[in-house]
């Protein structure tokens, strides 16, 4: 009986916490975007408008439900929790530092990647339950995109698996270490080209510019977002930006050694009924720091670049990333077997790889300066304006 | 098998030059004010000379002369101008502008013939007012003479034409001078 | 294998008797720049099998007013014919008029109107490429095209008085003078905006994504955009090298030296939609080697020659054209010699006949495609319906 009291409890915070995330995230995006844009974002409602998700809620929550005829209601009902649930139920296993997690699973990220699956549904139902020939279209579209997409990524998560040996999230993060030489990513060669392979994969999952044809204005109509108004709405993109988060954690916890500090500062919180809890927060900071970068790094995509055609985008998947994520499957499973770890070969490549990266990085500060420099702008730091 | 990988090569490098420069964009201030509270300065003082912001009249250099109310292609002006007693010329009686109709086209402006001898502005001028809200469109009609002047002016000229009209009728009845005689 | 569209056209032929397609509303609400415009597409899944536009949701009757007002009267409704770059539109009637009436029009009021005109083509052209940045799914460039829009509406409100719709020149002249601290903002400005375009292009103009976008799409050979009345920008990057500022000479375009910009084909076939974007992005950087040209040409003098208050224009017609940003801008003007208004006038722009192309062309392109063709062709809503 107390344990199921906690797994409410427990539940209900999580869902509190990633409903509140994904509404910042939507202020912050909408900031980002506007000082790329040149102008300020939303800062008028609350400090610097952290409160503008709130109205937004708000206002949605006072609209009219709106259904229209002749569709199948229950369907058109449910579409929305589906994709909900898709999104909320990957969010379980991923441990947010050492011990903050939902769940210590042992098939971590199989079941992260079939989890996932439920948002196909939720998109088909929706656009075919709306009695729309633009939502029709656009959930069909939908519906091939992220059925195709979700090759790649699973190509790109069985080179961790391999490396790693194990399906438990923990485990992969246990493996990885704390400097960035010992992260997945620039273990061997094929792990940096499965960064960009998942990295890509998991954009056109999450319906994210530069694929993000399903959702924004598929060619001028909204695709299967025509229909919808009000909270079910809002459901839909509150379902895309935890989404956000779900992209970010995986990519921190899978490539770059989430949460791991190298040491645990432990903090024991005694709960009645169940043995303590135990909390270790510098690695949680941390791993939220490492998520919240790659969450900027997709927004930053979505302001930038244009949309791909949907037959380009098929061309994507199956002519460029499942090629390629074949020949990483199939490098990694040589590499390990022939270099041990930690011996001389593994060592040099692991510092090869992160200092190209380093450098890499160091250009890319170069050319932004660069830019600012050939534009004669005037350099301002202030974030909030 | 080339252009392969010139595909992947040229996708990554335009990407990152694209988001080089986005990022660049970050660091920069916005040129958006935050009107009408967050201005350094209020904006009228920033408008240039010659700005056409709403219509206003100068009531007394006016002269009545009904060229702008001709020159109008959609009939914004609506004003009138009779004789009085003891005036040159004509006076307004009464001149209205339906501020909703306008289109600040200046033609107007242009046509108006009065002008002040040291600012040179015309009777008829934009002002730099730019903020024109009203919660009915009936507040959008601007009287420059008020109802009740405009009445008096009314009832003072139309007397005054009554007056002529009578002695006129009486010059031309009275019994003409003989010629000759 | 690449499938072209020629081999999409040849099949569909076939399957469209099957019945297998759907009818949808590209409706008149578009969430982009080109105002309301209405397609009727017949859809094979993802491909257009017919496409049938629907025009006249912005008609306002101008040609009709235009028979009620007396000549000097009528520009304020000339700003409207096309308001994303009105003086351009002003010069053409104010032209046409004084060329059919043989009034007098001052040196430097034609040099400001070639300012004038230069300075909204550049703002026209702005928003035509950020429409087909944003329509393509890229939402910075457009909002950067915007903001160098307002810089030029900022110079617009020095030399006019208003941003838009500025009513800036009348028979005989331009309304307004300018003094020489203007002119040095705008050499300024052009300073600025050298540097602004090289970024653009290196935004989005050399992006791949866009460049897979545009190219191959909506291919325009050079017989067929003689064939349809193309004129302005869509002829030009069709490859046919005709611009109507050298070849009709008009204002003083003849003393001023720029190249006709042509477009080349520069990633796929000639007459393509990236051909179109960069014959326009190239336009832009005409624009600004004429504008600083007339600013070392233009001197002091007069702005507004003595026009008859009551103007008659001898019996007769006269059609008198003008390189608008969107392509031939004509007026026709029939007058009976005795009243003060016209009897007719007609005017014909380029975006209406941009958009007779639009039935023949769209056959087997996909949904995606036919947005970036029709965003290609820069047509605005007002001057498709007058």
């Amino acid at each position: 009986m107390n344990q199921l009291a906690y797994m409410i409890i427990f539940a209900v915070i999580y869902l509190g916490v990633i409903v509140v995330t994904a509404g910042v995230l939507t202020v912050i995006e909408r900031r980002i975007a506007g000082r790329m844009q040149s102008r300020i974002g939303p800062n008028r409602v609350g400090p610097q408008g952290a409160v503008q998700w709130i109205a937004d809620a708000l206002k949605a929550l006072q609209k009219e439900d709106i259904i229209p005829d002749q569709v199948h209601p229950f369907l058109f009902k449910i579409a929305p929790y589906l994709v909900f649930m898709g999104v909320f139920l990957t969010l379980v296993p991923i441990p947010f530092g050492a011990y903050a997690f939902m769940e210590d699973l042992d098939v971590g990220i199989y079941y992260v990647l079939a989890t996932a699956s439920f948002v196909v549904i939720g998109f088909m139902i929706g656009g075919w339950a709306s009695n729309n020939k633009w939502s029709l279209l656009g959930g069909m579209r939908s519906a091939a995109q992220m059925i195709s997409y979700e090759i790649p990524t699973a190509l790109a998560v069985v080179v961790i698996i391999l490396m790693a040996g194990s399906l438990n999230l923990n485990k992969i993060v246990q493996a990885q270490g704390a400097l960035p030489h010992e992260w997945y990513i620039f273990r061997n060669p094929f792990a940096f080209i499965a960064f960009f392979i998942f990295f890509i994969s998991a954009l056109a999952e999450g319906n994210r510019v530069p694929f993000d044809i399903p959702e924004a204005e598929s060619e001028l109509v909204s695709g299967y977002n025509t229909e919808y108004s009000g909270i079910r709405f809002l459901l839909f993109f509150l379902a895309e930006w935890a989404n956000l988060v779900v992209i970010g954690a995986l990519v921190t916890v899978l490539f770059f050694g989430g949460g791991n500090l190298g040491y645990e500062y432990l903090v024991q919180l005694p709960l009645p009924g169940r043995e303590p809890m135990k909390i270790e927060i510098l690695g949680f900071l941390w791993f939220c720091f490492k998520t919240s970068i790659f969450v900027f790094i997709i927004i930053w995509l979505r302001w930038t670049l244009p949309r791909v055609r949907i037959d380009q985008l098929m061309d994507i998947c199956w002519k460029y990333m499942v090629p390629i994520g074949f020949f990483i499957v199939m490098g990694t499973v040589l590499w390990v077997y022939f270099v041990p770890d930690n011996s001389q070969v593994d060592f040099i490549t692991r510092i090869v790889m992160t200092a190209i990266s380093t450098w890499i990085l160091i250009y890319f500060v170069y050319r932004v300066y660069r830019n600012l420099k050939i534009t004669k702008a005037k350099i301002h730091l202030n974030p909030f304006i | 098998m080339i252009t392969y990988f010139k595909n992947i090569w040229d996708t990554a490098a335009t990407v990152f030059e694209g988001m080089a420069i986005t990022l660049s964009y970050m660091f920069q201030k916005p040129i958006t004010v935050q009107y009408p509270d967050r201005l350094k300065e209020p904006v009228p003082h920033t408008l240039p000379t010659g700005y056409r912001g709403r219509l206003a009249l100068d009531v007394d250099l006016c002269t009545a002369c009904a060229l702008c109310q001709k020159a109008c292609p959609i009939d914004v002006i609506d004003m009138k101008g009779m004789r009085t007693e003891g005036k040159k010329g004509l006076t307004l009686i009464y001149f209205n502008i339906y501020h909703g109709k306008c289109m600040y086209c200046n033609l107007c402006v242009e046509a108006c013939p009065a002008e002040d001898e040291e600012s040179h502005q015309t009777a008829l001028y934009f002002k730099k007012d730019f903020e024109g809200v009203a919660l009915k469109s009936s507040d959008l009609i601007e009287q420059f003479i008020p109802q009740e002047q405009a009445k008096a002016l009314f009832k003072e000229a139309t007397d005054f034409a009554e007056k002529r009209a009578k002695e006129k009728k009486q010059a031309e009845s009275a019994p003409k001078p003989e010629a000759g005689a | 294998m690449n499938i072209t569209q020629e081999d999409i056209r040849s099949r569909i032929e076939i399957n469209s008797i099957s019945g297998n397609e759907i009818e949808v509303n590209m409706g008149p609400h578009h969430p982009s720049t080109h105002g309301v415009i209405r397609f009727i597409l017949h859809l094979d899944g993802e491909i257009v099998v017919r496409a049938t536009p629907d025009v006249g949701y912005l008609h306002r009757s101008i040609e009709k007013i235009a028979e009620k007002l007396p000549y000097s009267a009528f520009m304020p409704y000339t700003d409207r014919v096309d308001y994303v770059a009105p003086v351009n539109c002003n010069v053409g009637y104010a032209l046409a008029v004084e060329t059919m009436g043989n009034l007098e029009v001052p040196e430097r009021a034609t040099w400001l109107r070639m300012l004038g005109m230069e300075l909204t083509r550049i703002a026209s052209h702005l928003l035509g490429v950020g429409a087909l940045t944003v329509d393509l799914g890229a939402y910075t460039p457009f909002v950067h095209a915007l903001r160098e829009r307002e810089h030029i509406f900022d110079l617009m409100e020095i030399l006019t008085g208003t941003r838009m719709n500025n009513n800036y020149v009348r028979l005989g002249g331009v309304c307004q003078n300018v003094n020489d601290d203007f002119f040095e903002k705008l050499s300024k400005y052009l300073d600025h905006f050298v540097l602004f375009m090289d970024e653009f292009e290196r935004l989005i103009g050399l992006n791949k994504i866009f460049i897979e976008r545009l190219k191959g799409i909506g291919v325009v050979k050079a017989e067929e955009a003689i064939h349809f009345s193309l004129s302005g920008p869509n002829l030009r990057g069709s490859g046919v090298d005709i611009d109507l500022r050298k070849t009709d000479n008009y204002c003083f375009y003849d003393q001023l030296d720029f190249n006709v910009v042509v477009g080349k084909g520069k990633f796929g076939a000639v007459g393509d939609s990236y051909d179109r974007y960069d014959v326009r992005i190239e336009e832009m950087k005409q624009s600004e080697k004429l504008l600083r040209q007339i600013l070392s040409r233009i001197k002091d003098g007069e702005i507004q020659a003595k026009v008859p208050k009551k103007l008659i224009l001898p019996e007769g017609e006269l059609y008198h054209r003008t390189e608008a940003p969107r392509g031939e801008l004509g007026f026709h003007i029939i007058s009976d010699g005795k009243n003060l208004t016209p009897y007719r006038v007609k005017i014909r722009t380029g975006s209406f006949t941009a958009m007779t192309t639009l039935s023949d062309k769209l056959k087997g392109m996909m949904v995606a495609d036919v947005i970036a063709y029709f965003a290609s062709l820069d047509v605005v809503a007002p001057e498709v319906d007058r």
